[in-house]
């Protein structure tokens, strides 16, 4: 049997937003009450529009954001009220890959000491490895070892994109949450991306948790898919069975926004 | 098109003349800013002119003297190490507070944002220059000592001026902490401190570096404004005048420092304005420096493709990443550990630092000799001994040659025994020897003859000596000089045959004699104001004198030694103690064993950065031998290096009611010996002891000490500044010289540093 390698139950995100002191207070439901599983080895597609509360759950996952209610079991622990403390050793599990902007990775640290970093934290392998292991991780990524000395701002943003995956598969991590890994690159390297990313989950044997508003990245990608409008869960199922047979007003909307 | 940096350059340029004036001071100024002018001759037209200072800038004097005749330029030259150096410490301790304060309230500690945030608020709503005023101008921070002082000074500025400088740091931290690659540390599993050390201040680097000079720039306006509030590092806080009941406080310290210019020239600012403009400029152009210095690193750390930047912040990144990520968790927490401790051991001694002036005597007493009078055997004995101490210490004799310095006395005896009466018929009255009169000179006499009363002639016109023929003649001394009463007694008796000279005492003077010169035929006895009122109610009736002595050596011996100062530069300046050896009953043998332990123990300390010069000096016992008259004829040491010279020969018992002290000669145009006199005075009556001052005649703008000349000889004919301690016994001796001794000590050291 599969074992689970994420489960969420009833996970919502309150955000109270108070413009002054005297102004009313205002509660925005990011995420509301949803619950879904993936097992290890799946892919897990979730898919909405923009501002419908996908980021909030990557960050929730990843524990970067107190959840205000609900339970996230990550490999059968629930780590939903685990401190900063005890998470960090739960880290090296999950990991993420963000979406490219500006400065999401430290530009003040070159690519080798970025790729370093999370073996150090996690010891993944033993100090006099760290060379090889560097090398190792940017062949994986398709990035050959000359661009080690270089500062993120000198690389392009597929390149960057490219480390940043480094960082993530470096910890050994099973369970990797991509949000949106593609969006901002240019189409062409979009596809090189993405073809990384299915590569290294059959070399790994990663399980994903894929993010995107781009229903086409995802539909190739995931056996699943999970569709978020206005912060909650309106389908889940198959892949085939979710394309071919929505059951959502909102789903047959963003299906058939592609098929245009 | 390349425009150049025009604030780094000029502020660079500032930075760097500071850092050579810090340096080198000796570079920019030949004199010293320890020598004061306090007066200035000038020949006009033939005529002899005195000015007195504070005097104008001039040719020899570029920026002119303040009022207390210090030289301004070479006072701003040297005082810019304390300066600067304090405006850079309030910084570093600034940034020591406000940086990890920062951090941890950026890290979403509640407790470090809120304690940053009330500061702030406090510290704007009461000006922080207030709150300094308040808190130095306490009597705790006044009183403390240079070092401490110094140290309390910058506690005091970081603790009011920190949480404005956390509160820039935070926002800066905070929006560092909102940038997109901090989410991804944490997700990697970073711990907070690392991500403080490794992600946050390397972007913090460059802002906290500008920051760094900009508060350097900030401290130093703050010092200045705290100057003229007369808060500065090292105030003596003293009060220069009290007529009229209202106390004038003379705000002063004497290490050279700019803010202390500041504030002891503020009372003459109409009269002298050079004295504090001039200071005032050093500030100003300093703070100009450092902002500009601060201002123009900014303009440079914007241009990103300033290639000097990349290096530097390279640099940066290599401080504060690379060693604390290259090291090993381990070492990691032995560097802080060490850190920590280097600081705490610092801060700890400088505060701690509690030298030991306990003074412990009398074991030795037992060896000395039961009475040692100049001119006997026990006194070359003792010499021999003290010189061999001083070998011991470390004290080498007087420009290399011997300890002791003998001097001529003349012919000499001791007096063994001595009757003094006046023949009134039935009842003959017997006068107390030491308390109504004392022989000067004498020899083998037994004589009685009638009073020539000479107190109301003029003697300087004397040409008819027949009338002093067969008589004893009486002077009064309170009308003549000492070299004119000699001059009489010697013209009287080589033109008449006369039987003897009374001297009349002056008020205040000491009658006791235990030595007189050899005369076979003339007696010269000092009588007191009381006899010769009795002399005088009978002025027909003749005296009897008689004596009977014992020939002694016409030598004397001073010992003296030098203990050298350790310092390069003021190590040639030096502090002058005199001491008594000569002592007539066995009890006081303690007071030459305290003196040897005080010498001994003062050259154990550890600060003697000017030399020390002892000197045991002999026949103390005695105005007429009193060593010190003789060694302020050939005084063995430059007089000028003197800063100078206590008088400890007063000390005559080691149990005793009061003590007498004077700092009358030791004006505040002497600097080192004042505040000595100073401290000293503020000691011996924080420990209780009542002080008993000595009589003084005011004589041309000078004090004169009229119990004995022996008070007087080093100041008025070496002008030396001379403090005066001495035991004064009465009823209820009950204060020891241990306690005393102890002050004594802890005074010297302290201000020798
Ligand atoms: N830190 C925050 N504070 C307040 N509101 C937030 C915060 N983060 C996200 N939101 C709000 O939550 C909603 C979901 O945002 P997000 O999860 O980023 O959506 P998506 O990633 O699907 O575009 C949005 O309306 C957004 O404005
Ligand atoms: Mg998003």
């Amino acid at each position: 049997m599969q074992c689970v390698a994420l489960k969420v139950q009833d996970l919502s995100k309150h955000f109270i937003i108070r413009k002054s002191v005297f102004s009313k207070k205002k509660i925005i439901n990011a995420v509301n009450k949803i619950s879904f599983e993936v097992k290890q080895y799946e892919s897990l597609g979730i898919i909405g529009e923009s501002g419908s509360g996908k980021t909030t759950i990557a960050n929730m996952l990843l524990k970067l954001i107190d959840s205000s209610e609900g339970s996230i079991e990550l490999f059968g622990v629930n780590i939903t009220k685990l401190s900063p403390d005890a998470m960090r050793s739960h880290r090296k599990d999950i990991q993420i890959i963000f979406q490219y902007t500006h400065a999401v990775l430290d530009p003040k640290m070159t690519i080798e000491e970025l790729i370093k970093e999370p073996l150090e934290i996690h010891k993944v392998v033993n100090e006099d490895e760290y060379d090889a292991e560097v090398d190792r991780l940017l062949t994986m990524v398709g990035l050959s070892s000359s661009e080690r000395k270089k500062f993120p701002s000198q690389l392009s943003g597929g390149q960057n994109q490219r480390i940043i995956i480094a960082r993530a598969i470096a910890t050994r991590a099973k369970l990797i949450i991509c949000d949106e890994p593609v969006s901002s690159l240019d189409v062409s390297v979009q596809g090189q991306i993405l073809n990384l990313l299915v590569k290294l989950k059959k070399e790994l044997g990663l399980t994903y948790v894929l993010i995107s508003h781009d229903l086409s990245v995802v539909k190739h990608m995931c056996n699943r898919i999970a569709v978020m409008y206005q912060g909650e869960i309106v389908e889940l199922g198959e892949t085939g069975k979710v394309l071919s047979n929505p059951t959502n007003p909102y789903t047959k909307k963003l299906i058939a926004s592609i098929l245009d | 098109m390349k425009k150049n940096n025009l604030p780094l350059i000029l502020g660079s340029v500032v930075l760097v003349i500071i850092l050579l004036v810090m340096l080198f001071p000796q570079m920019f100024v030949d004199q010293s800013p320890y020598t004061i002018q306090h007066m200035r001759f000038t020949h006009e037209s033939g005529k002899l002119a005195v000015e007195r200072a504070p005097f104008p800038p001039s040719k020899d004097n570029f920026l002119g003297n303040d009022h207390l005749g210090r030289d301004i330029l070479s006072y701003i030259i040297y005082g810019t190490r304390m300066t600067i150096s304090l405006g850079v410490l309030i910084a570093i301790g600034q940034f020591l507070l406000a940086i990890p304060m920062a951090l941890i309230a950026g890290f979403g500690n509640r407790i470090a944002k809120s304690v940053i945030i009330q500061s702030s608020v406090i510290f704007s709503a009461i000006p922080a220059l207030l709150i300094a005023i308040i808190l130095l101008k306490l009597d705790f921070f006044v009183e403390l000592d240079k070092q401490k002082s110094a140290i309390a000074f910058i506690l005091v500025l970081t603790s009011v001026s920190w949480a404005r400088l956390s509160g820039l740091i935070l926002e800066r931290v905070e929006a560092i902490l909102t940038q997109p690659f901090i989410r991804g540390e944490v997700a990697t599993g970073k711990k907070h401190i690392k991500i403080a050390m490794e992600n946050v201040m390397p972007h913090l680097a460059p802002e906290l570096i500008v920051l760094f000079f900009m508060e350097i720039a900030r401290n130093l306006s703050m010092m200045m404004q705290l100057g003229i509030f007369a808060v500065f590092v090292g105030n003596l806080g003293l009060i220069n005048d009290a007529t009229a009941g209202v106390p004038i406080n003379l705000e002063i310290s004497f290490e050279p420092e700019w803010a202390s210019m500041l504030s002891t020239s503020r009372t003459v600012i109409s009269t002298a304005p050079w004295a504090i403009l001039y200071p005032a400029l050093a500030f100003f152009i300093s703070v100009l420096g450092f902002n500009l210095f601060g201002e123009g690193l900014r303009i440079a750390l914007q241009k990103k493709d300033s290639r000097a930047v990349l290096v530097f912040r390279k640099l940066i990144n290599l401080d504060f990443k690379y060693i604390w990520k290259n090291s090993e968790a381990k070492s990691k927490n032995t560097i802080l550990m060490w850190t920590f401790g280097v600081i705490f051991v610092i801060g700890l001694f400088s505060w701690v630092n509690h030298e030991d002036y306990s003074i412990r005597f009398g074991d030795e007493s037992l060896k000395l000799p039961e009475d040692v009078v100049i001119g006997t055997e026990s006194a070359i004995n003792t010499a021999n001994y003290i010189a061999s101490k001083m070998s011991q210490i470390g004290i080498e004799p007087m420009e290399g040659k011997n300890y002791l310095i003998g001097y001529d006395i003349g012919p000499s005896y001791l007096i063994e025994s001595q009757i003094f009466k006046l023949n009134i018929l039935g009842k003959p009255i017997e006068f107390e020897k030491d308390l109504d009169y004392a022989f000067m000179t004498s020899g083998d006499i037994n004589e009685t003859g009638p009073i020539y009363d000479a107190t109301h002639e003029d003697l300087f016109n004397t040409q008819d000596f027949s009338r002093f023929e067969d008589h004893y003649v009486m002077i009064d001394k309170a009308y003549y000089n000492d070299g004119a009463i000699a001059s009489f007694v010697d013209n009287i008796s080589r033109n008449a045959r006369i039987k003897g000279v009374l001297l009349v005492a002056r008020k205040d003077e000491v009658i006791g004699n235990v030595i007189v010169h050899a005369s076979e035929d003339l007696a010269v006895l000092l009588i007191s104001r009381e006899v010769l009122d009795k002399l005088s109610e009978y002025p027909d009736s003749s005296i009897t004198i008689s004596t009977a002595v014992k020939p002694i050596d016409s030598i004397g011996n001073n010992v003296v030694g030098i203990f050298q100062g350790a310092d390069k530069n003021i190590g040639d300046e030096a502090i002058v103690i005199g001491m008594n050896y000569n002592y007539l009953e066995s009890s006081n043998k303690n007071v030459l064993d305290f003196n040897l332990k005080l010498m001994e123990k003062l050259c154990s300390l550890d600060s003697n950065k000017r030399s020390i010069i002892f000197m045991f000096l002999d026949g103390t016992i005695n105005e007429a031998q009193h060593g010190i008259h003789y060694i302020a004829q050939d005084f063995p040491y430059s007089s000028q290096k003197v800063q100078v010279y206590i008088d400890l020969t007063g000390i005559e018992s080691s149990m005793f009611e009061k003590v007498e002290f004077s700092t009358a000669q030791a004006p505040i145009t002497r600097p080192f010996a004042w505040s000595l006199g100073h401290h000293l005075d503020k000691e011996l009556i924080k420990k209780g002891f009542e002080v008993q001052q000595l009589e003084t005649l005011f004589v041309g703008g000078e004090y004169v000490f009229t119990a004995s000349e022996a008070d007087n000889a080093l100041f008025w004919n070496r002008g030396m500044p001379t403090i005066i301690i001495g035991t004064v016994k009465a009823e209820q001796n009950t204060q020891t010289l241990e306690e005393l001794g102890s002050i004594i000590l802890e005074v010297i050291n302290k201000n020798n540093y």
